[in-house]
Order: C-alpha cells, then structure tokens, then sequence
C-alpha cells in the first residue's frame, strides 16, 4: 500500500471538483495532496483525516459493517472510507461539483487496491 | 398605468406577444383612464407606475386594494428605494419592481406578472425557496406532525407536496408524481412556496419514512448537479442513480431526539441511547470539521454499510437518526 497510496492520490486530486484527497496509514502517518493549496494546504487534509479517524464509530457496525461516509455541509463534501488493513483515505470536494456517483466510484477504487505480494 | 405613452405602447406589445395573446392588456395614461377600464373590465391584475401625476401610483394602488380586492396589484418604479417598497407594500401591492432597462428585464418582468396570477390567496405563509430550503420546510411540517400542502412555483413547474400527520403522502409536480415528483420539486434552483391547507390529495404517490424520502431526494439532488442536468427538467432519476422504490428498502432503525439527548421518538433501535450519544457527538465532530476547513454549516453524515445505509441529521434542536436495508440488495 505504501506505493500504491501516492500513486491512487495523484491519479485522483486531478479530478473536477476536487479540493484535495489523502491517506493515512494503520500507524497514523498521512500522506495529503491539496487541488489548490492557497483554499486547502495538504497541512489541513492532514488534519481533517486525523479528525474524521478519531471520530467515534456509528453504532451500527457490530453485524453491518461500514463501507464509507460522507460528511455533507453546505459547500463541500469530505468522503471517507476505511480498507480492513486499516488504511483510510479521505477525499474533499466541492458540493456542487461533484455527486454521490463520483465519491462512490472514488472510494471503491480505493477499497480495491491491491497491495502486491 | 403609466403615463410615459411610449413606454407603455412597447410594455403592452411585448407583453401581449409574449403571452401569445392570452393577455389581453389594457393601457392607461392617467388614473381616470384606468379606472375606468376596471370599472367596465374583468381586470385580474394592474400594474401601476408609482410616479403618476394627480394620484401617484402608492394612493392608486391603496384605493384599488379597497374597491378591488380580487385584483392582483403589481408596482414599477424607475428608482427603486427601499421607502418606496415600504411603502408600496404597506398600500396593498403583492409585487414591486424596478422598471427593467431591457428586453430581457421586461421578459423577467413578465414571468413574475404571470406567477402573480397564478397566486391564490389564502391563509398560511410564503416563502423563497433561496431563502429558506423547501427541505427545511419540509422537515419542520414533519417534525411538528403537521398536515399542509406545500406549494411550489417557479417559472415552468407548479407542484404540490402533501403532509398528513408528519408524513409525506403525495407529491405531484408537472406530469410527475409520488418519488419522482418530489425530487424535481427539491432540485429547482428557486422559486416561491406556500403552505396551505390541508385537503385530502387526488391519491397517495409516497409512503414510508419522509427522513428516507427527503434523503434519497438530496442524493439525486446531488447527482444532478454533478451531471449538468438544469434543476427542474424532466429527467429520469433512473439515469442518474439506482431505481428509488421504498417498498425494496426496509426501514431498520429511526431515532428522533432533542440536542440536549431527550428522546422524542425511535423505532426499533437497540440501543437507542448509545444512537443518540453517537448522533451528539457526530454533531460535534462536524463543528470540529469545519472548524478545520470552512465548508459551511452542516448537513448530513451519510453512512453506506454493507446492504444498507444510514443517515444522521441535526435540524432545528433536533438529532435524527434513520437506518435501511436493501431488502433487495447484499444485506
């Protein structure tokens, strides 16, 4: 996963819409890259992956585990997931640019990532 | 009425022709001229210049909201201030306008002449849909247990949305109806509401949980303005996301309660408590995040799960809490 993290981040901040994604390890370590640091520095997607791993887990997930989350708010959007080997990304973007669709096939890319050997 | 003659000749032209002679326009230079023709016609709506010589157009429209109340009343003004809207509006006109300075202001002048006709008055209240979000609305009828009709227009559709009791009965909005209605009706870009009275509807078009309709409602919402689709078009929501049919999704949990943690309502829930500690601190978590990144107010946590999906929301003092499975899916 450590070399397919950067790879998977740099194929997707590009997107349209897109303020900034990243990923962080089961440790803890991020690896972030903003769309436009001057609206949202890589400084700050670290601390939104932080923050939304510390979030306490809905209480839903004893027999129905959780696939991803979107946190909506009125300008943006920030999608979560999180793999079994406990990788978690995260993606912002904007409200308006980018739907439901889009997020869902972003997170299932991720989640689909296969570490070689 | 205006007592600009050219001005008056050009409005009436275009107006007729825009209405495709539907309108039949009247055109009066002074007040003695004008009523005189709401004396001898069935007039349904007057708009009046409010600089007029004699009797200017505030006292005019004062003195036609007493003798004809049925008459819709719309004012222009070539300098718009907010004393002359104070005081157009205290004298009895629906509308006030500042007079356009081109064709295309005149035709926006006209959508907004052809929607005052179509109002009805009644008791209740109205809304701006940029102002206040139909959803907002909805939910507040909702929470209340409330039974009203909620009205919509704009330009091109004219809807309605029933609420018996707290739940979404109906919804009908162009040749839609049911899910399909009430998703174009949530995704115009604006427009005006009323909530009216409550009368049985023709049939019922929508059941199960309005939390679940209001939330699927955002997510092809959401689709659309990612596809480009203009707000308010005919579309098939079929194309822009999977087939919405409440009766494949079964309702698992549902928990209303008070921010402060009082519960006022929860269905099935097996730890209703651990629900509502979890919904205050998902509360807290979105101010955290947007304390981070200012986004602006929260919405919504959506949560996919495996076979199902779950939504937590904070409305109006409000936690609410609402989980389905695919009856139908991989649960």
């Amino acid at each position: 996963m450590k070399t397919l993290a950067p790879q998977w981040i740099s194929e997707h901040v590009t997107r349209a819409g897109m303020i900034g994604c990243g990923v962080s390890e089961p440790g803890g370590q991020c690896l972030c890259q903003s769309a436009n640091e001057l609206v949202c520095p890589a400084k700050t997607l670290e601390l939104i992956l932080q923050q939304i791993g510390a979030a306490k887990t809905p209480p839903v997930t004893a027999d129905v585990p959780t696939q991803w989350q979107t946190w909506v708010f009125a300008h943006g959007k920030i999608r979560s997931a999180m793999r079994p080997d406990g990788w978690t990304m995260i993606a912002v973007v904007n409200a308006e640019a980018v739907g439901i669709k889009t997020l869902d096939a972003l997170a299932a890319s991720f989640l689909a990532l296969t570490p070689a050997g | 009425m205006d007592d600009d003659g050219d001005f008056l000749e050009s409005v009436g032209a275009l107006f007729g022709a825009l209405s495709g002679g539907t309108w039949q326009i009247y055109l009066a230079t002074t007040t003695d001229r004008a009523l005189e023709i709401l004396k001898d016609g069935q007039i349904e709506l007057v708009v009046v210049d409010i600089k007029m010589p004699v009797l200017d157009g505030v006292q005019f429209v004062g003195m036609i909201q007493r003798r004809y109340p049925k008459i819709k009343r719309a004012m222009l003004t070539a300098y718009a201030s907010e004393e002359k809207r104070t005081a157009s509006l205290a004298s009895g006109a629906d509308l006030f306008i500042e007079k356009p300075r081109t064709s295309e202001g005149l035709k926006s002048v006209f959508a907004m002449l052809g929607e005052l006709l179509q109002w009805q008055s009644r008791d209740g209240f109205q809304g701006v849909l940029r102002r206040v979000g139909l959803s907002d609305v909805i939910q507040m009828e909702c929470l209340a247990r409330n039974s009203s009709i909620l009205e919509i227009y704009n330009q091109h559709v004219i809807g309605r949305i029933y609420i018996e009791d707290g739940q979404l009965i109906h919804a009908a909005g162009g040749d839609l109806t049911g899910e399909q209605a009430l998703q174009k009706l949530l995704s115009l870009p604006g427009g005006s509401f009323e909530l009216a009275q409550f009368e049985a509807p023709p049939k019922q078009t929508l059941s199960g949980p309005w939390e679940f309709l209001l939330m699927e409602a955002a997510r092809v919402r959401d689709e659309m303005a990612a596809n480009g689709v203009p707000a308010g078009m005919e579309v098939d929501p079929q194309t822009l996301t999977a087939p919405i049919d409440a009766s494949a999704a079964r309702l698992e949990e549902t928990l209303i309660a008070f921010s402060s943690g009082e519960m006022l309502y929860e269905s099935q829930c097996l730890d209703a408590p651990a629900r509502t500690t979890w919904l205050q601190a998902v509360v807290e978590q979105a101010g955290q995040l947007g304390g981070i990144l200012p986004l602006g107010n929260f919405d919504r946590l959506e949560i996919q799960l495996a076979g199902g999906r779950a939504v937590a929301l904070a409305r109006a003092g409000r936690l609410i809490y609402v989980r389905v499975s695919n009856t139908l899916g991989n649960a």
